[in-house]
This record gives C-alpha cells, sequence and structure tokens, in this order.
C-alpha cells in the first residue's frame, strides 16, 4: 500500500484509528486521528511496534489470538483492548484488523482500523441497553431489583420488582410504603433487617408474604446486601425474587409430610398393639386348651374351662376396641359439617352428669368462637374423652375446675382444655401419654384408649394436639383444629 | 441348678393362671409369685434386695404392661441389680413378635433369653431342667 492509497482509505475516517503496520507489527502507515486518540503524532508512531502499545493483559491475547488470525489471512474485529496512550493512560479501542497479502497470497502487512469505544454516547447507549436486557431477564426469572439511597431514604425499583408489587412503573414507593407492601407479620422483620444492613453492615436473606397492590398475597425472597466501606453503609442494594409457587409447594409437601408421617406412626403404634394386644389373648388360648388336654380331674377341667371363657370374652373386648381405634386413625367415613360447641359441650356434660355432680366439678367457658367446621363424631369424642379424664383423674384435694377456652392463633381455631387435676409425670410419660393402652395411675384404671384416639382424630383431620402437665397441678390440652391452614393460607 | 422362686410379670389375669399351671404341671418350685406390672415387681425386689430368702430366681416378664412396662423395668433394675442379694435371671414373656422387641430384648444384657408367647410344656423343661 503507497502513501497515497492509504491517505485515500483515511480521508472519511476522521474519528478512526487507521494503522498500516508489517506483518512483525512495526508501523508504516499512521492515520491523523492518532493524535486525538492516542496523543502521538503519527511521524511519532511510525517505526515502533504496534503490540509494544497494549495493556500487559491484553498484549497476550492480541498477539496469540488476534495477530495469528490475521497471519493466517483472516480478516478479525476484536472486542475493545487498552492502548498506551503518549500521556501513560489508557484508551479502550475496538479493533478491526485486515490482512494484506503480497501476489504469493503471503500475508505481509496488516491494516488496523480502531475506535475510542468510550464515548459517552456509546456508554449511555450500552447501560441502556445492559439495563433492558438485566430486566428482561430480571423479569423472566421473577427477579427485581432494589436499591436504597441511603441520604433520601428513598428506594429505587427495577421493572422486575414493579412487576413483583404489581404496579406501574410510574409509581414512586417510599422506604415506609415499600415496607407496608409486606404482610403486617413481616413489616418489623425486613424494618429490623434493613436497620440491621444500614447500621451494622448485616446483609440479610429471607422470604416473606408479600401482598401485592392488587392485594394478592405472594411469597418473595428479599435479599439485601450493604456496601461497608471504613465501617459505614455507604450504599444498600438486593433483589426481589418470586418465590412464591415453591414456597407454596413446599409448604404443601411439608404438609403432607407430617400427615403422613403421623399416620405412619400410628400405623407402627397399631401394628405394635396388634403384636401386643391381639397375640397376647391367643396365645392365652392355646395355653390353656394344652393344660385342659392335660388335665385330669374333673374339677381341674372345670376351672380351665372357666378361664378359657374368660379369655374369649376378653378376646371380645378386645376385637372391639380395636375397631373403635381403626376408625379413629381413618378419616374416611367422616365428613365435616357445621357445629356449635357449645352444643358439644352440653352433651359430654350430659353424659357425664352423674360424675360431674358427685365430684362438684365446675366447668368454666371461655370461648372466642362457637361455631366450627368438623367431623360432629370427632368433636364428641374429643370432647367426652377429654371432659373424662379430667374428672377420672381428679385431685383428691380439691373440687374439679374445667376451663374451655377458644381463640384464634395465626388464623387457626384452637381450643384449650385445661384441668386442675392430678397431673401426669411429664418427665416419664411425656413421649408416651397418646400411645395406645397407656395408663398411668395405678389408682384409676383407663384403658389407654381415649387420648389415642383423639390424637388420631385430630392429626386425620390436620390438625394438632399438644398436652402439658405438672403432677398435682393440672393437666392442659391446647389443640390446633386446622394447623394445615396456617402454611400458604391467604391471610 | 433348679429355681425355688419364679416370679411371673404380666398385666393379664390368665396369664398369671396359665404360666403358673404351666410350670406346676413341669417341676417343682417352692414358691410362684405374680405381678401385674413393672412398678409391682421393681417395688417387691427394692424393698427385699438384702433377702436371699424372698428374692426370685428368675423373673418372667411381659413387656407391654400398663403403669411401668418391661423394658421401664429393666432401666430401672440395672441400676437395682447391685445391691440385690441374689443373682436373678430374666427371660422376657411377650407375645410380641416385632423384631424391634426381640432384637432390643437380645440386646439388654440382664435379659437371658426372650420366649415367645405361648409358653410351652417343652420350653418350661428346657428352660428350667438343665
Amino acid at each position: 500500500m503507497t502513501r497515497k492509497e492509504f491517505d485515500l482509505f483515511c480521508k472519511d475516517a476522521e474519528k478512526d484509528l487507521i494503522c498500516y503496520y508489517e506483518a512483525s507489527g512495526d508501523y508504516v502507515l499512521v492515520n491523523n486521528a492518532s493524535l486525538s486518540i492516542t496523543g502521538y503524532e503519527p511521524a511519532e508512531l511510525i517505526g515502533k511496534n504496534h503490540y509494544d502499545f497494549f495493556h500487559p493483559e491484553d498484549r497476550k491475547y492480541i498477539q496469540n489470538a488476534a495477530r495469528y488470525l490475521s497471519l493466517q489471512g483472516k480478516t478479525n474485529n476484536l472486542k475493545p483492548l487498552r492502548y498506551r496512550k503518549k500521556d501513560g493512560t489508557y484508551v479502550w479501542l475496538s479493533w478491526d484488523t485486515i490482512p494484506v497479502k503480497d501476489e504469493n497470497e503471503t500475508v505481509t502487512n496488516l491494516l488496523s482500523i480502531s475506535r475510542n469505544v468510550v464515548s459517552k454516547t456509546e456508554i449511555w447507549d450500552e447501560k441502556l441497553r445492559k439495563e433492558t436486557v438485566y430486566d428482561e431477564v430480571g423479569r423472566m426469572a421473577g427477579i427485581g431489583y432494589w436499591e436504597l439511597d441511603l441520604k433520601t431514604m428513598a428506594p429505587t425499583w427495577s421493572k422486575g420488582t414493579y412487576d413483583l408489587h404489581e404496579l406501574d412503573y410510574i409509581y414512586r414507593p417510599d422506604l415506609t410504603t415499600a415496607i407496608n407492601f409486606f404482610a403486617k407479620d413481616a413489616r418489623i422483620t425486613v424494618l429490623k433487617a434493613i436497620n440491621e444492613a444500614i447500621y451494622e453492615g448485616v446483609p440479610f436473606d429471607m422470604t416473606q408474604p408479600l401482598i401485592t397492590a392488587k392485594g394478592r398475597k405472594k411469597w418473595v425472597r428479599i435479599i439485601g446486601k450493604p456496601v461497608v466501606e471504613n465501617g459505614k453503609t455507604v450504599q444498600l442494594f438486593g433483589l426481589f425474587q418470586d418465590v412464591n409457587k415453591s414456597t407454596e409447594e413446599l409448604n404443601e409437601l411439608k404438609g403432607t409430610v407430617k400427615l403422613l408421617s403421623s399416620q405412619n406412626n400410628q400405623l407402627e403404634e397399631f401394628n405394635n398393639m396388634l403384636s401386643h394386644n391381639v397375640r397376647s389373648p391367643i396365645a392365652s388360648l392355646s395355653m390353656l386348651l394344652s393344660l385342659y388336654e392335660v388335665a385330669e380331674t374333673e374339677e381341674e377341667k372345670q376351672e380351665l374351662f372357666e378361664a378359657l371363657k374368660m379369655a374369649s370374652q376378653s378376646m371380645n373386648e378386645l376385637l372391639d376396641e380395636l375397631m373403635d381405634s381403626v376408625k379413629a386413625v381413618s378419616n374416611r367415613e367422616v365428613e365435616s359439617e357445621n357445629n356449635d360447641l357449645v352444643t358439644i359441650i352440653n352433651q359430654a356434660t350430659e353424659l357425664l352428669k352423674g360424675e360431674i355432680i358427685q365430684s362438684r366439678a365446675v366447668i368454666n367457658l371461655e370461648l372466642g368462637w362457637e361455631k366450627i367446621y368438623y367431623p360432629k363424631m370427632y368433636l364428641e369424642s374429643i370432647m367426652l374423652n377429654l371432659m373424662s379424664n379430667a374428672l377420672k383423674y381428679r385431685s383428691d384435694e380439691r373440687d374439679p375446675v374445667i376451663t374451655i377456652t377458644t381463640k384464634i392463633e395465626d388464623g387457626c381455631k384452637v381450643m384449650v382444655f385445661s384441668d386442675n387435676g392430678s397431673g401426669i409425670d411429664m418427665e416419664r410419660y411425656g413421649d408416651k401419654v397418646f400411645k395406645l393402652y397407656r395408663v398411668f395411675h395405678r389408682s384409676k384404671p383407663g384403658k389407654g384408649l381415649g387420648l389415642f384416639m383423639i390424637k388420631g382424630h385430630i392429626e386425620s383431620m390436620g390438625g394438632e394436639i399438644v398436652i402439658n402437665s405438672e403432677l398435682d397441678k393440672g393437666t392442659m390440652f391446647d389443640i390446633v383444629f386446622d394447623k394445615h391452614k396456617k402454611m400458604g393460607a391467604p391471610l | 441348678m433348679k429355681p425355688e422362686i419364679i416370679c411371673i410379670v404380666d398385666d393379664d389375669p390368665i396369664v398369671h393362671f396359665t404360666v403358673t399351671k404351666m410350670i406346676e404341671s413341669t417341676l417343682s418350685v417352692k414358691k410362684i409369685l405374680v405381678f401385674d406390672d413393672g412398678e409391682q415387681i421393681f417395688d417387691y425386689l427394692y424393698k427385699n434386695a438384702a433377702n436371699k430368702d424372698l428374692l426370685p430366681d428368675i423373673i418372667l416378664l411381659d413387656l407391654n404392661m400398663p403403669y411401668m412396662d418391661g423394658w421401664e423395668f429393666l432401666e430401672e433394675y440395672a441400676y437395682l441389680k447391685p445391691q440385690l442379694a441374689k443373682k436373678i435371671t430374666i427371660y422376657i414373656l411377650s407375645s410380641s413378635v416385632s423384631d424391634f422387641d426381640i432384637m432390643n430384648a437380645m440386646a439388654n444384657r440382664d435379659v437371658t433369653d426372650y420366649i415367645p408367647k405361648p409358653l410351652t410344656k417343652q420350653k418350661v423343661e428346657e428352660l428350667f431342667h438343665n
């Protein structure tokens, strides 16, 4: 390429740095743009080596990859690389390199056209483009960005964050309104986390319920990351992520797992009980029969015959009880209906009238709710069992006082049933109270069926029963009828 | 060694009756004592810990009983054992066929053997004659 050809080539390219150099990298011709872009006069560059001007970190790349391609005769354009200016600073230049060949198709020279990519409008375009991409990607993933200006305490949201709140992009949140989008119970937690991030530099990452502008409740993950400089938070930003679907699914799964494991436990207990209690009378029968076979006197035979009758009778009773406990474990046959708790309580007190009068028992009602949609049979069984237990295991030293309290806790219907009876040693029997055929009071006979049954009723309906007791003080049962509703339910 | 005193610990009176009969018809022992649950036998042992003549040679222990079951008794017994004036052999006599019960019984160092109900004449002979 002659000087003339080069000048012609450069004619309309005042903003581009155009260099013509030998395959070795030595400059042959440089256009006038070099002064404004690199600070060098073209004459100062000629004879110097192209590759010496690159930032040490970029040099390896351009020599190994780009130069190799060029020498293979391939045109290439490079991402912006740092080029050292006369004043020692670097400028980001993009590189288009064209190989120039001789008549033998050998690359003898290279021509590169470079553009300063860091012009203001280009940065702006690039920034906008990136923001749009981030926004789009974020929205696709249900993710939004947020930032808190620590001087004005004004939050800035990305489009994804607006979408998550179901808000128009023109809405301008302040910190209070932003926090008020969280469900009531979550606000303090979120505010606390933000405060800790600002004043102590502690990052946070939590999942909380949010109420959107359209009143929909959803679970969101909010991440906050403070940037701390010299012990002071100078910037706070983070992410919002819509995790409603996964959280709801997780909660549902948790509920199912709990129900299944409770049913599994009951089955295991049932199996255990079959092994102990059903095999036992059969073993007795077979022993009695073998004794009967070898009995010598009529008297002995008569005695064994009586025992056989007894054994068969106790087996009958056992089977009846078994049927009851099977019903307690499976809830297939029962249907919920609207019940009035007062009616249920009255029925139970009517059935236990004799004992109540005889023991001079007092029953207090503190009912925050009275209506409940639940299987009637279960409610009756729960009330009757708890009440008859409270009467049976009353203290010898005081008249029984039974208190039935109903209330709403976390949106669930709760009943607390407490007495001032003889209580149970929780340390010794705590884990066995609800087991089948467990009785704890020597003086008062029981079969150990009642609590097992009502626990079965309650858990099969997705509820929970917990006992608290102190010896000689009394016993308290906490029943949450619809515990399953607590998770993932609309607020 | 022929046992002199045998204790039957079971909450079922029919078991008291049948096991007593079965033992009496197989070998002669000085005394057979019956208890309804773990707590009763424990109280008896505790009270007579130093009295060699009243302590049993053998305990036939059921597992599933009210108040104090067989497992709870074994736990308490481990603490009482060093104070007992006599070496006592404990057999579990239970209707349970669950692996859990059998494994746990065999793993307990105070339990000599696990006998599933019903108890048979042969088993009694096998256990007490040698």
